[in-house]
């Protein structure tokens, strides 16, 4: 079985590295990447994102199988990078210095 | 004025004249700087008054408990759920010999969980839910122990609404009268629907109060924000609403804010994004969410009547201020954010954002309540970044008098109150009260 579901194959390099399961290990994937990374990123997942939600949409939520689940986590990364891609233009949100919100509770779906 | 801002002008006239005992001349931000009054406000404000701790949802059945480890060495205490179903408090501390009693693997972070009882790690002592103690191992080798008196120190506590307070003072004024009538009103809202929680924490070097006066106002985001309006500060400031746009309120000790918000997007069919491009407009439309909430809004039912009150045209949310440390901000859009400021020192404090949404139904309301989230925590970043400036500049004490126009009202009356309730206090300690 790959890594995502069927039919999203191409998306699979991208899955390998950006479907973590946590908001903190993806903004730190985030912060680590160049903006021509991120871009490339946004482009590729962006383009297959409404198909991916489609595909998604058709599952029962609480009870996602692995690939599903990979590809959900992929577009939660997709939402990080849209705000360097298309609001910053730099991985990190301008004039922010030090300032980090740690994560004390997220939703486990 | 650009269209947005004529169909949201309102005309109305300036709010602070409406509260003439604010004054409208320059302030000083000694409050915010001075280690003296820093003490005085925690013995004032912090050890007196209602705060809050956390939701009911944390406590769902009899034997639940959760500890808080209150900011700045403020206390240290153990929330439950009690056999009796009602909500308990008590300072996490052995009658023994002062051992901590409910921690796991480190003292000094918080903890929750499930239990009958508590065992103190050091001799073994136990506790009821009450914080009652229920087993002194050997008892009998202790001289003249009173049992029925030992107890780990009570704490007030209360819930509102599914919010759970508790107080330092050994004999506060009831939680509702502290919360007043305006307040009391929040009790018509399904708070209770949106269990799908995102907690944030952040650590700010600078005093909490300018955190409060950072999200007390709307006359920033065009320029701490711009890129999230537009790129181009000149356009960002013609597409945020005009002054006459907001709402206003004051009931000392608490406050309120209301702001307007774009309606939600129509419903489209499945694929009708378009091709993908760098804009995030687009990317909005695509995910169905964007700073204001989601646009698929949960049906909840007719908005309750305390919510805008002020009539704004296109409502966006209220956000209600309980003194002194939480805001509980409720959007048109069916979900609500908690905002929780903790000094530490007169220069540090640990700043928490709650979001609470109802669970999403699939993938598509999941992503866009990850969207809204994402949103607000890279706006609160720059709003923190710009705490620590201001604190910077007010240190210098280069400048000791300060501005507020009339949308800064709030603030005006949140330093106030602060005051206030520090001269009274010190006033009935001074008399002996």
């Amino acid at each position: 079985m790959g890594l995502l579901p069927e039919g999203f194959a191409d998306l699979e390099p991208w899955a390998a590295e950006w479907a973590l399961p946590t908001r903190q290990e993806r903004y730190d994937l985030r912060l680590s990447k160049t903006i021509g990374e991120l871009g490339a990123f946004y482009d590729a997942v962006a383009a297959r994102a409404e198909e991916a939600i489609s595909y998604l949409n058709g599952l029962d939520i609480t009870d996602l199988p692995e690939p599903a689940l990979r590809l959900q986590r992929l577009l939660y990364s997709l939402i990080l990078a849209s705000y360097a891609v298309n609001v910053f233009d730099q991985p990190r949100i301008p004039d922010s210095g030090a300032a980090f919100f740690d994560t004390l509770a997220e939703p486990a779906i | 004025m650009t269209e947005i801002q004529e169909r949201l002008a309102t005309g109305k006239g300036k709010f602070t004249p409406l509260y003439p005992d604010l004054g409208t001349g320059p302030v000083s931000y000694e409050d915010c700087i001075s280690p003296e009054f820093f003490a005085a406000e925690r013995e004032a404000i912090f050890q007196r008054s209602w705060l809050y701790v956390g939701r009911s949802e944390q406590l769902r059945r009899k034997g639940s408990y959760f500890t808080r480890e209150l900011p700045g060495k403020l206390a240290s205490i153990v929330i439950t759920r009690g056999t009796d179903g009602k909500v308990h408090a008590f300072h996490n501390v052995c009658a023994h010999r002062g051992n901590k009693v409910v921690w796991q693997e480190h003292p000094q972070e918080e903890s929750a969980g499930f239990c009958r009882e508590f065992h103190c790690k050091y001799h073994g002592w136990r506790y009821g839910l009450d914080g009652q103690v229920t087993h002194v191992t050997n008892e009998q080798e202790f001289f003249d122990l009173d049992k029925a008196s030992l107890r780990m120190p009570p704490v007030h506590a209360d819930e509102f609404a599914g919010f759970i307070f508790i107080s330092l003072a050994s004999g506060p004024v009831p939680l509702r009268d502290y919360l007043g009538t305006r307040i009391l009103e929040l009790e018509a809202y399904p708070f209770e629907k949106m269990t799908q929680r995102y907690g944030f924490r952040a650590r700010i070097h600078g005093n909490w109060k300018l955190a409060v006066d950072s999200v007390c106002e709307w006359y920033h985001p065009p320029y701490v924000h711009a890129r999230f309006i537009d790129k181009d500060i000149a356009k960002a400031e013609k597409l945020v609403p005009p002054v006459d746009a907001y709402h206003y309120d004051l009931f000392t000790p608490h406050m309120l804010t209301s702001v307007p918000g774009p309606p939600p997007l129509k419903p489209r069919e499945p694929g009708t994004a378009g091709p993908a491009v760098r804009d995030q407009k687009w990317f909005y439309r695509l995910l169905r969410a964007g700073l204001f909430g989601p646009d698929d809004v949960p049906d909840l039912g007719p908005l309750p009547e305390f919510l805008n009150k002020g009539r704004i045209r296109s409502w966006g949310n209220d956000q209600f201020w309980l003194f002194p440390n939480l805001s509980v901000q409720i959007w048109a859009r069916g979900f609500y954010i908690t905002y929780t400021y903790w000094p530490e020192s007169v220069d540090s404090h640990l700043y928490d954002i709650d979001l609470y949404f109802v669970p999403p139904a699939n993938a598509g309301e999941r992503l866009a309540q990850e969207l809204v989230v994402d949103s607000v925590i890279e706006f609160a970043m720059q709003d923190v970044n710009t705490i620590e400036a201001t604190h910077s500049g007010l240190s210098s004490r280069a400048s000791r008098q300060f501005h507020l126009s009339d949308q800064e009202l709030l603030i005006r009356h949140f330093h106030k109150t602060v005051r206030d309730t520090v001269d009274a206090y010190q006033a009935a300690a001074e008399k002996g009260e």
